[in-house]
């Protein structure tokens, strides 16, 4: 028979349970004035609390019951769910790790671990989704695990295991929206539009008030070239309030020549909070150049780079547009000095410093650089617009490998933007002689046609945006790419010194880049220093007279670590060559005897597939915490 | 080494196990993975398994942990059979 306080225990859970957490909570607090310490009380009405959306009592009430009792694995879990609400990701971690170290086999505790454990930049990605597979075989029926699993392997670009999973997930849940989306979204990657299409009009029918839901349609259309079906969505989506649909409406009626449209769309969207303002900015200048108002133009952004905007200034993109009008208008010194201070990872801003050093180091030297125009207009053209403004270095000579590849094996004349690749390396590929459809999402499409595992009629005649990479680098490309990927020969008396300097004072250059920057902000996987001085200790005594060349992105936090080695920076090695240092560090990358690559890093990657000198590549191993060869060519 | 890499220890064995099943593409047996996979784990407390698992479907680890068939899925997975102190989350 039941005391009167289990009794009353039994009616407040069925009350919380009820959805009436307050008024259990008052039973709660009532019955810890008799036992002050009991836990599963104290974890109780730590639920009330996080249900209130009062986080730290919460977190407190957590914690006071695991003082009591270090068992309770629900308590670890409601914690760590707490402590991932208040921004603590580490705290929360600790607290899954406890809840598996009592009960190793906890399938929605695997499932909290593995969705929160991946960064934005891939770091813990393969952990992250070794936890979800654990959580779907503990815990198979359950629809949003195989969700959640689907999106982290798209994201890791397994994109036929994240279709299975996310249908997975449909066939636990047919009602799950967030997975039809996914489902859209990966087989409009695949380049499957009418499956994609079928996916995402579920979606919507499903809950056709959901913003995201047209964005992704808008994506789709978009990628058929339907622009006039791209901005119904979009425009419907930033009416239902998703922010980033704002800059795609900006952007498809840019595409459609519809300039006074989307300058009046900007106007609207500017002073609105969450706008992609850099964006907007960049759409800003290009409607002004092509409507031929560079006037107004420097008048507007020199106004803007100082007066607040909605309560903020955007100084980068503004000096970025003032920087690409000196350029435009023949001023490259006054381009590259007005940039030279500028800190940013802003790609638009990467793209026009770069273009400028350039430039006027051409200037200086006195050489003409003419860029051809298309030779054969009656050959279909494939270009992509997004070579000069999204991504930097490497990121874009690796899209147009990938598209020069696939321009070739269709007989396309491949014409590109001004774009820092193909002023650095002695290309000659045509300027853009019209604007072509938009053709985003092509890299499975482009993958599959270059590699030779999709054999479908071929996309001709567009703009292939942000089309990405290779998956992978056959032996068969090598020597192709190496050809088009040579430095023009003016840059030598600046990319030829440090590799001089290194080869006179050591007969084994020793190459390690070291990536940091925007890596530590955004989740990317981070190469310990550490990690390669250990190697380097093991290595070092077996080399002829061995030299170590640092390229880093951030020398001064990284030197140290490697004083015993005594390595040599382009600052001790090289002539300056302003806003260019990372071309001169790229070139001794290409040419030294042994490379080390910094983890996810494209730019030192992408030398070491160029040196064809080089005995020994190297990266970090980030399951073993070790250093570990590699091939740059399958 | 803190509980948590043992219970990272104890699911890779599992991931051995699972590889093994998928290799031989037939249906594997507790004794059968005994045999093949687990009695070789240096991770193993082979004497206690010997002697509380007769049929080699409960495998006991060195460590607070072991691993438990489950027929119906036909894989294994982790359990805890041992105390594990978490006063001090170092020990994590």
């Amino acid at each position: 028979m039941k005391t009167t306080s289990d009794q009353v225990l039994a009616d407040a859970l069925a009350d919380h349970r009820a959805g009436h957490p307050e008024r259990a909570a008052t039973v709660y607090r009532r019955l810890l004035a008799d036992d002050p310490g009991n836990p599963d009380l104290l974890h109780l009405l730590g639920i009330t609390q996080r249900q209130a959306g009062r986080l730290t009592p919460a977190i407190d009430l957590f914690r006071r019951a695991l003082k009591r009792a270090p068992q309770m694995v629900e308590a670890r879990l409601n914690l760590a769910n707490a402590l991932v609400a208040q921004g603590d990701a580490a705290g929360a971690r600790t607290q899954w790790q406890a809840g598996l170290v009592l009960d190793p086999a906890h399938g929605a505790v695997w499932h909290s671990l593995g969705a929160s454990g991946a960064g934005h930049g891939g770091a813990g990605r393969e952990n992250a989704i070794r936890c979800l597979r654990r959580a779907a075989r503990l815990l198979p029926d359950k629809a949003e695990i195989h969700h959640d699993l689907g999106i982290l392997l798209r994201q890791d670009d397994r994109i036929e295991e994240a279709i299975t999973c996310q249908r997975q997930a449909l066939a636990l849940e047919p009602g799950f929206l967030s997975a039809w989306m996914s489902l859209g979204n990966a087989l409009l990657e695949m380049g499957e539009v009418a499956t994609a299409a079928q996916a995402l009009e579920r979606a919507a029918s499903l809950s056709p008030a959901t913003p995201e839901i047209w964005f992704n349609m808008g994506n789709l259309h978009y990628r058929s070239a339907d622009l006039a079906g791209a901005l119904r969505c979009y425009r419907r989506s930033a009416q239902l309030g998703l922010a980033a649909a704002r800059s795609r409406v900006v952007a498809t009626l840019f595409d459609q020549g519809e300039d006074a449209a989307a300058e009046a769309a900007l106007v609207e969207y500017l002073p609105l909070e969450g706008t992609d303002v850099s964006s907007i900015l960049e759409y800003l200048y290009a409607i002004l150049i092509r409507g031929g108002r560079a006037a107004q133009a420097r008048s507007l952004f020199t106004r803007l780079e100082t007066v607040p905007f909605a309560g903020r200034i955007y100084p980068v993109e503004c000096r970025t547009a003032l920087s690409a009008l000196d350029l435009l208008e023949g001023d490259p010194n006054a381009a590259a000095a007005r940039l030279e201070t500028v800190r940013s990872d802003n790609c638009w801003m990467f793209t026009v410093r770069s273009l400028a050093a350039l430039e006027r180091t051409r200037r200086q030297q006195g050489w003409r650089w003419q860029r051809p125009y298309n030779p054969d207009t009656a050959r279909p053209r494939l270009t992509s617009t997004s070579l000069g403004n999204r991504g930097r270095f490497a990121h874009n000579v690796l899209e147009y490998v990938l598209l020069r590849l696939y321009a070739e094996k269709h007989g396309c004349v491949l014409e590109t933007p001004d774009w820092v690749g193909g002023a650095y390396f002695d290309l000659d590929d045509p300027v853009p002689s019209g604007p072509l459809p938009p053709w985003p999402f092509a890299r499975r499409v482009l993958n599959g046609s270059v590699i030779g595992t999709r054999e479908v009629e071929p996309v001709l005649d567009r703009d292939a945006l942000s089309p990405l990479f290779l998956y992978e680098y056959p032996e068969a490309f090598r020597d192709r790419m190496r050809s088009w990927l040579q430095p023009r020969p003016q840059w030598k008396p600046w990319i030829d010194p440090p590799v001089d300097a290194l080869r006179a004072v050591g007969r084994t250059v020793v190459a390690i880049h070291i990536r940091r920057g925007d890596f530590l902000q955004y989740g990317y996987p981070i190469t310990e220093t550490q990690t390669y001085v250990d190697w380097l200790r093991g290595l070092w005594p077996t080399l002829d007279k061995p030299v170590l060349y640092l390229a880093s992105d951030d020398i001064p936090a990284v030197r140290a670590a490697f004083r015993e080695f005594r390595p040599v920076t382009l600052h001790d090695a090289g002539p300056a060559w302003p806003g260019l240092e990372f071309l001169q560090d790229f070139h001794v990358l290409t040419q030294a005897d042994i490379v080390g690559i910094s983890a996810a890093s494209g730019f030192s990657q992408l030398a070491a597939r160029l040196n064809a000198r080089a005995r020994l590549l190297v990266e970090p191993d980030m399951k073993t915490g070790g250093i570990k060869p590699f091939q740059a060519w399958v | 080494m803190g509980y948590y890499d043992m219970v990272e220890s104890s699911w890779q064995l599992s991931d051995a196990a699972q590889e093994y099943a998928q290799k031989a593409g037939r249906a594997v047996e507790p004794a059968e993975f005994w045999d093949k996979v687990f009695s070789q784990s240096p991770l193993v407390d082979a004497d206690r398994t010997l002697r509380e698992s007769p049929q080699r479907d409960r495998i006991f680890l060195k460590s607070p942990y072991g691993l438990q068939y489950r027929p119906a899925q036909k894989d294994w997975v982790p359990f805890r059979h041992g105390a594990v102190d978490l006063s001090n989350e170092n020990n994590i």
